[in-house]
């Protein structure tokens, strides 16, 4: 039997006076990869009792080739005057979805894309020619 | 017995202690568990270097711009928000809260003058048709009850006549003596049975004539 989280997981809203962060932590099961993004204290471990959930991240695209995720930009920018920390992965996506700047790993991941990509059609045109001389 | 195939690295999964011998005939581990954090890195794997990711200068370059730009972003940002959020604050000023209370107690009041107006309506209308449906009612039942009234007296009447002509009948302390010398006289004997045929038979055992010294009044001797 899986051990269930033994506290809402839209947060208990118990407020302690230490540093906070917004980031994931992973629900869903094996090879069903589903986040929560939440507020909690910087030190708790994963799957303690958050603070305040304030969106979610389902990391595998739809029927549609969409990867959903929804934010609660209130409570977000609230969190954030209060000096809360923003993990990189959530601020990577508080940037694709234009809260935040975008982040330069969004930067780097498509230059990277863009980069296989190019190689790939040059690849392909090698082979064609070499399929051309054959 | 011992558990055959055993080490540190194994027992782990066997659920047991190394000293645990259990009452078992052979217990062989198939899987290996985790390496212990005590344990050095395993012998194969000594002089192991992982390769570090190799990144261009240009790109190492690009990221330190992107960084440094984003982190000033989030800075201004931050104090921005942080701006906002104070300028958001509610002013706690007394005379400005009143005029406040006040406004909102003329808005709900005027609300609520509406909403009783409104319902003051709809109590008017249904009222007047309870009203109607007790009228109706009442006559109803006024109707009825004179119905039931002269029901009642018509019985009444019925009874008393009834009573009239049996009363001529009856016996009073005036014809009260008559009446006995009557009975005494004409003694009726029950003691018969009609057939199918409509014959009267007469019972074997005539009727016991009242003795006069059971009739006699007891007299109490002391």
């Amino acid at each position: 039997m899986p051990r269930l989280p033994l506290h809402p997981s839209s947060g208990t809203s118990i407020i302690t006076p230490f540093a906070k962060a917004i980031r994931f932590v992973r629900y869903g099961c094996t090879n069903r990869p589903f986040y929560h993004i939440i507020v909690i204290d910087v030190k708790k471990r994963h799957k303690k009792p958050p603070i305040e959930q304030v969106g979610t991240y389902d990391p595998i695209p739809n029927i549609y080739n969409e990867k959903l995720v929804s934010f609660n930009f209130e409570r977000i920018q609230y969190w954030l005057t209060k000096g809360a920390q923003v993990s990189k992965p959530v601020a990577d996506l508080l940037g694709l979805a234009g809260f935040l700047p975008v982040h330069p790993k969004t930067y780097m991941r498509a230059w990277r894309n863009r980069i296989i990509i190019k190689e790939s059609a040059k690849e392909n045109i090698f082979q064609e020619q070499a399929a051309s001389k054959n | 017995m011992r558990i055959m195939n055993t080490n540190t690295l194994t027992t782990g999964i066997t659920r047991f202690c190394d000293t645990f011998i259990p009452n078992s005939v052979y217990t062989q581990c198939v899987r290996w568990k985790r390496k212990p954090i005590w344990l050095p890195p395993v012998k194969s794997k000594m002089f192991r270097i992982p390769k570090r990711p190799v990144i261009s200068t240009e790109e190492v370059l690009e990221l330190q711009r992107l960084n440094n730009n984003y982190r000033t972003y989030m800075t201004s940002l931050r104090s921005y928000l942080c701006h906002f959020e104070m300028q958001n604050k509610v002013q706690l000023d007394k005379e400005s809260i009143k005029q406040a209370e006040e406004e909102d107690f003329q808005t709900c009041s005027a609300i609520n003058d509406e909403w009783n107006a409104e319902v003051a309506k709809q109590r008017e209308v249904r009222l007047a048709n309870v009203r109607e449906k007790r009228k109706k009612y009442n006559l109803r039942k006024l109707l009825d009850k004179e119905k039931h009234e002269i029901k009642r007296k018509k019985y009444v009447d019925k009874q008393i006549k009834k009573a009239k002509e049996e009363a001529v009948t009856f016996i009073t302390a005036e014809n009260v003596d008559a009446a006995i010398e009557e009975c005494l006289a004409n003694i009726v004997d029950h003691n018969r049975a009609l057939d199918l045929q409509g014959n009267w038979h007469d019972g074997t055992y005539s009727p016991v004539p009242p003795l006069e010294e059971t009739q006699k009044p007891a007299v109490v001797k002391n």
